[in-house]
């Protein structure tokens, strides 16, 4: 379990001037700016959960996430996993941790992946029977076996990713932590790899917290979902509480050979609203109040429509409705 | 990085340079007390002193690692490919870098550390100014050869970065570029030190101009028209180096695998 | 015992690392060969001019030289990977993955990567050593050859030891690069005759950054019968593991300072 009390993060930096003039001045200023990347957060997190840790970048996601993997230390309040505070005892914390930093590999660059497989067996102690099974287990869910033999940096951004997720999980870590573990990555790979983690989850209850741009990812995985915004959390609750509360709104962009009169289109009794820009109609609604089969077939049939793409609500759409509805309600 | 971390840098850089001119003042302080003759070479021992610590305040002007550094560093991780898309010329992108950092230096670090050393040489008598006339003029002259030699270093940089990707590593040629132009440049010791058959074909090298020409400029041992003479040879040898750089770029930047996908 | 398996597991890996650079590894050696034969001629540019340098003759000098490089290679083939992390990898954020595993984080970055280079530096030093040696006439005895060989396995120890105390600065100030340099350089002053400098350095040398005890000493043991050699051997061996031990405290100590960057 892990447990966040009251956790602030503030960085300080020195008000620096351009240039090298401007390094001199800092040399002899004692001004600094203050930041509050965390803003007094609390948070308990079972074992086995699937959390979606979102918001927008340089909301305090990562700041956090590195608390809880010891490699920060709070300004003030707590982190506990399992009753130990991770940086204060970093070692023991970390036999019971995996982490993926996204844009960041764990594995070594420039030797066969296979190498670095046995290298991280050796650090975490794992059994040789146990490495066997994790290993043949890891290998078909992940599909690395193909290129055990490649030196990392020849392999592309999805299988390094699979790779780095197996590496991860080869010590069967308690918890796991995801930062941006689909991004960059094609469809078929993202569905990999969210299969993956699903399956470890189901298997070794491995607790996860995942960080992500990606509005799937959440939805295929996530049974509840943190939001930070500046620092603080703004949501905290399941993914189908968000799309009651805040509408499952998707918007149907199509093309069409005429400019059309906006106030003349059929709006489905206010439920319906539509902007039309730079040759494109956009078609906004919430599926939960209206059929998407009737908009979409309203938009064909009637508006003659000769292109179409649909959309779902986007993460950030997400995070701007909730700050508009905070603000509305202070 | 924070204020405290700041000022440690700071700090340490001026507490290591004073230690590195440190040893080489000690040595020749022997040198000169060991030796029957008064001048060695050339020098005498007051000459050398001075001549020692402007090369190497020389030395962190002109000579800045950037462009190498860079270059490798993108051959290593693969962002080379990016630079190839951008508009602006690969060659020109670290010229300008490296002309921005000279400027700054110079006003920054070169203007008051040129000028204490050289009031207390002078206040001292180990620089004796003749004419305000040749002072200014050696000043002109040395300020030109500064610019041609920072920017000499820089192309051969430039080549030895290149190379990394045939080498993939930078480790290698870094040293062996260091090594060879801090020797060859008079930096290490003073080329009339060399035998004299190697002096002679040295004093053509580009290397020559890269330090010890243009700080015996400064310190007024070659008469103006000398020192034209040796600015005209610096100009020469950078035109034939660039032009060489940019043929092995041509040919190299076909060389360049990029890892991932 | 579990950590000597470790080591040379990640041992294993750091070769198979380097052998993928085989051309940056012989322009390397090549470099390294170059270096030391630059220094060394300026040396005898500036000494051939002269009689000799407070009474060491440039055979005596290229010995001193040769043996200096000795503890040097020892210590660069080991803990090569402390430079990048004092230059580069705490800034860059490189380092986070070592604090993310469950063993310590001094013995990864020494593990991390080996530096084949130093058999050049080791090779040219030797033939240096002999060469020089034979012109000087040293007479050799069982004991000064133990005392060279302990002066360059526990100099190199040494010499690991102050590059772990000045590069665990960077836990704390994110570089220490120009520190541990200008630390470092300082074992380029033992190339000549310590008695060349004023009494302050000289006790900087013996007593606080003791690189003259670890190869000033024992090539005066060797040259000038200056040292009992065995006593030498003990006290160099005394000083290293002293050195070794606090570096590695002080290092353990300066990881409660280390943080990751905020991004």
């Amino acid at each position: 379990m892990i447990e966040i009390k009251n956790l602030t993060k503030i960085f300080k930096k020195p008000i620096r001037k351009e240039g090298i003039l401007g390094m001199f001045a800092t040399l002899f200023s004692r001004k600094y700016e203050e930041i509050t990347a965390v803003n007094d957060i609390s948070l308990t997190i079972d074992d086995g959960e699937i959390i979606g840790y979102i918001g927008a970048n340089g909301a305090g996601k990562s700041t956090t996430i590195k608390m809880m993997c010891g490699i920060l230390t709070p300004t003030s309040g707590t982190v506990t996993i399992d009753g130990v505070e991770p940086y204060k005892k970093r070692r023991q914390v970390a036999q019971n941790i995996g982490v993926v930093f996204g844009q960041k590999t764990q594995l070594w660059w420039d030797i066969p992946l296979i190498e670095s497989f046995k290298v991280f067996k050796e650090i975490y102690q794992v059994p040789d029977k146990e490495y066997k099974e994790r290993m043949d287990f890891l290998c078909q869910l992940l599909g690395i076996n193909e290129f055990m033999n490649q030196p990392v940096r020849t392999l592309s951004l999805g299988q390094r990713m699979r790779a780095d997720l197996a590496a991860a999980w080869l010590h069967n870590p308690k918890i796991l932590f995801l930062d941006e573990p689909t991004i960059g990555l094609d469809v078929l790979v993202k569905e990999n790899i969210r299969k993956a983690i699903k399956t470890m989850n189901q298997k070794y209850s491995t607790t996860v917290i995942l960080t992500t741009h990606d509005m799937k990812d959440i939805e295929n995985l996530c049974s509840r979902i943190v939001m930070i915004e500046n620092g603080k959390i703004i949501y905290d609750g399941s993914l189908s509480k968000i799309k009651e509360s805040f509408g499952d709104i998707r918007t149907i962009y199509v093309t069409l050979n005429y400019v059309p009169q906006l106030d003349k289109l059929n709006t489905f009794d206010g439920k319906v609203t539509y902007d039309y820009r730079d040759g494109g109609l956009a078609i906004k609604f919430n599926a939960q109040q209206i059929k998407v089969e009737s908009v979409v077939d309203y938009a064909f049939h009637t508006l003659r429509a000769n292109d179409f793409k649909i959309s779902e609500i986007s993460i950030e759409d997400v995070v701007k409705s909730i700050l508009k509805k905070q603000n509305e309600k202070s | 990085m924070d204020l405290m971390a700041y000022k440690f840098h700071m700090i340490t850089w001026l507490i290591v340079t004073a230690f590195q001119v440190l040893s080489v003042f000690f040595l020749w302080v022997a040198v000169y007390k060991n030796s029957p003759h008064a001048v060695i070479n050339g020098y005498t021992f007051k000459e050398m002193i001075s001549f020692m610590v402007m090369i190497n305040i020389f030395n962190y002007i002109a000579f800045d690692g950037y462009t190498g550094d860079v270059i490798s560093d993108e051959v290593s991780d693969g962002t080379i490919a990016n630079s190839f898309i951008k508009p602006i010329s690969y060659r020109v992108r670290f010229l300008a870098t490296n002309l921005g950092v000279l400027g700054a230096k110079i006003v920054v670090f070169g203007l008051p550390m040129f000028t204490i050393s050289y009031v207390i040489f002078a206040l001292l008598g180990f620089i004796v100014i003749e004419s305000i006339g040749t002072f200014l003029l050696s000043l002109l002259l040395f300020l030109i050869a500064l610019v041609l030699a920072s920017m000499l270093y820089d192309a051969i940089s430039y080549i030895f970065g290149v190379l990394s990707f045939y080498t993939t590593a930078y480790f290698g040629l870094y040293m062996l570029k260091e090594t060879t132009i801090q020797f060859l440049s008079g930096t290490l010791v003073p080329l009339a030190f060399f035998p004299a058959g190697m002096y002679k074909v040295l004093r053509y090298l580009p290397f020559a101009g890269m330090a010890e020409n243009p700080v015996l400029i400064l310190l007024m041992r070659d008469s103006p028209l000398v020192a034209l003479q040796k600015i005209a040879i610096a100009i020469a040898w950078l035109v034939v180096i660039e032009l060489f750089g940019a043929l092995l770029f041509s040919r190299a930047s076909k060389k360049v695998t990029v890892g991932g996908g | 015992m579990r950590y000597i398996k470790l080591y040379f597991t990640c041992l294993k890996r750091a070769i198979i690392s380097r052998l993928q650079y085989k051309a940056d590894s012989i322009i390397g050696i090549i470099g390294f060969l170059i270096s030391n034969t630059a220094t060394l001629l300026s040396i005898y540019f500036i000494i051939d001019a002269i009689p000799s340098l407070n009474g060491w003759s440039i055979y005596e000098l290229g010995f001193l030289y040769g043996f200096s490089m000795m503890p040097v290679a020892f210590d660069h083939f080991f803990s090569d990977e402390l430079w990048n992390t004092a230059y580069w990898k705490i800034k860059n954020g490189k380092l986070d993955p070592f604090f993310l595993r469950p063993i310590p984080v001094l013995f990864q970055i020494i593990a991390e990567a080996v530096q084949p280079e130093a058999f050049g530096e080791l090779i040219l030093g030797g033939v240096m050593l002999g060469i020089c040696a034979a012109n000087v006439g040293v007479k050799w005895s069982f004991g000064l050859i133990l005392l060279l060989v302990i002066a360059t396995i526990f100099g190199g120890i040494l010499i690991t030891g102050i590059k772990i105390f000045f590069a665990a600065f960077a836990l704390k100030f994110k570089r220490s690069g120009t520190l541990l340099q200008g630390v470092y350089n300082m074992i380029g002053y033992t190339r000549y005759p310590i008695s060349i400098y004023p009494l302050i350095l000289r006790t900087l040398l013996t007593c606080i950054l003791p690189f003259a005890v670890i190869i000033t000493m024992p090539v005066e043991a060797v040259l000038f019968s200056a040292f009992n050699p065995y006593l030498l051997s003990l006290l160099i061996i005394g000083v290293a593991g002293a050195v070794l031990v606090l570096s590695v405290l002080f290092w353990n100590w300066m990881e409660r300072f280390y943080q990751s960057t905020g991004s």
